[in-house]
């Protein structure tokens, strides 16, 4: 008999008429710790979820990125052409190279801000001895945010490696647990609010100095009206002190070393074309 | 500030069978694709519901989904119907590794007396698109099927059902030690469906 296994903690916690959250989603990583490079991909298969979730990417991630790549390739290989086209030849390959040029302006700006957050949010793993957790925030401001998802991360003792380290089978896994979570609890919203912005804030010692990319938000708080999903990811033998009183549970280290930074880099949803006549 | 309420369009028993059972066809075609039951290449994208759905090309594949709607169709509107699987099997050993379950909840009332429901069709096709965008996402959050697979699909109907002969009765085709998610649902008034996918647990995700 089929048994259903999956925790669900309740949907994209929002201002909106989203089912709420009920207390945090609990997602054990099968490890006594977790790398930066697996802390980062978690981060952003959630990111990248979130966004096609509640309509602001046009498709998942991996593929927008795949797509993206292919027609960065394409651009390349037709900035030159071939010699001796014949008329019609030379017709259809400069329709293809408009095409081709076309898409990567529309999709350009999106890719950028994406990539940018994302190298930016690297950059910050692999400059902290540790991070305490992320929040995503979907709104036009971080004070009046639509949807919220507070994700606090217990990873143990990040290693020696990097961010950008290669992809590993527990980073699948991870992620792949956490989404479902996410799945299960009916994130992602049933109702278009239209295009709209993503924030990452990242919780981690004081000591994080980039400047180009992130800001120190010591006060940061989202609207006490803000029903956010939280999630908790921790390792083997990892506990969370407390869960109480939003936005994250204290550290061991010292809590005035522990702040809030906002990256500086926000994604800017597309416009989403869904005609429901379609 | 004056609430906006969405109008709602009459649905009959016919209208809400044609909805579930197309549903199902473009539910079907999006679980082939991203799944990676078929190659990319063997399917075209068309727009659904709001969204750029895949369909496949490969005739075989579409006589036999097209078959199976139709068949689903005039069980929904006898309101014979109450589930539909499609399952995932390893090409190789035949072992079931995903189930996508499809529940259905009839209204009895409408069945048995003809009485006609209300709701916004738009609705209908909201909840319907939360759905494929969580089976579109659903590399994301299953683990890769890295073999060759095949599919079939079962529906669970009532016992007086006379099964046409291109039908015939099959174990459920159950995976041992299942892991599951419970995907949006969506209702129709007439008809509820309720979506839930159940796989073979990866070894990595023992510890759930």
């Amino acid at each position: 008999m089929e048994t259903a296994s999956s925790s669900g903690g309740g949907g994209g916690g929002g201002c909106g008429g989203e089912q709420r959250g009920s207390g945090p989603v609990q997602v054990q990583a099968a490890a006594a710790a977790l790398r930066r490079s697996e802390v980062f991909h978690v981060v952003k298969e959630l990111l990248g979820f979130v966004l096609y979730m509640h309509h602001q990417i046009p498709s998942v991630l991996q593929s927008l990125e795949s797509e993206f790549a292919s027609l960065k390739e394409e651009m390349a290989e037709l900035a030159l052409p071939p010699a001796e086209l014949k008329p019609s030849e030379l017709r259809k390959y400069n329709t293809r190279k408009r095409e081709v040029r076309r898409r990567i302006k529309n999709q350009q700006k999106l890719m950028n801000s994406i990539s940018s957050l994302l190298s930016a949010l690297q950059q910050a793993l692999d400059e902290v001895p540790s991070i305490e957790g992320v929040v995503l925030i979907l709104g036009g401001s971080l004070v009046r945010p639509l949807f919220v998802y507070d994700i606090t991360i217990s990873h143990g003792s990040f290693d020696s490696g990097s961010a950008k380290d290669g992809l590993t089978k527990l980073a699948q896994s991870v992620s792949r647990k956490a989404i479902r979570s996410l799945v299960s609890g009916g994130a992602g919203s049933l109702s278009y609010t239209g295009p709209t912005k993503l924030f990452l804030l990242i919780r981690c010692p004081s000591t994080l100095n980039l400047p180009l990319d992130f800001l120190p938000k010591r006060d940061f708080r989202y609207s006490k009206k803000t029903v956010p999903l939280q999630m908790h990811i921790k390792c083997t033998n990892q506990q969370c002190m407390s869960i109480v009183d939003a936005p994250c549970c204290p550290s061991e280290s010292s809590l005035s070393d522990v702040i809030w930074f906002q990256c500086k880099h926000t994604i800017r949803g597309l416009p989403c074309k869904a005609s429901l006549e379609g | 500030m004056a609430s906006r309420t969405a109008s709602k369009d009459i649905i009959t028993l016919r209208g809400s069978a044609a909805i579930v059972s197309e549903f199902f066809g473009y539910a079907a075609n999006s679980i082939l694709y991203n799944r990676g039951v078929y190659p990319e290449e063997s399917f075209a994208k068309v727009k659904k519901y709001g969204l750029p759905m895949l369909l496949t090309q490969d005739e075989g594949v579409k006589a036999f989904l097209t078959d199976i709607t139709s068949q689903l169709s005039e069980w929904l509107e006898a309101g014979k119907l109450q589930r539909i699987v499609l399952v995932i099997m390893s090409k190789a050993t035949n072992e079931a590794l995903e189930r996508w379950n499809f529940s259905i909840e009839t209204d009895r009332e409408v069945v048995d007396k003809g009485v006609i429901k209300e709701k916004s069709d738009k609705e209908i096709m909201r909840e319907i698109q939360a759905i494929m965008r969580q089976v579109a996402s659903s590399i994301t959050y299953l683990p890769c099927l890295d073999e060759p697979c095949v599919f079939d699909v079962l529906a669970y109907t009532d016992k007086d059902v006379d099964a046409p002969c291109t039908w015939i009765e099959s174990d459920a085709r159950l995976i041992s030690n299942p892991q599951m998610v419970k995907l949006h649902s969506f209702d129709t008034k007439i008809h509820k469906v309720d979506t839930l996918v159940s796989y073979k647990n990866d070894e990595w995700d023992e510890e759930e």
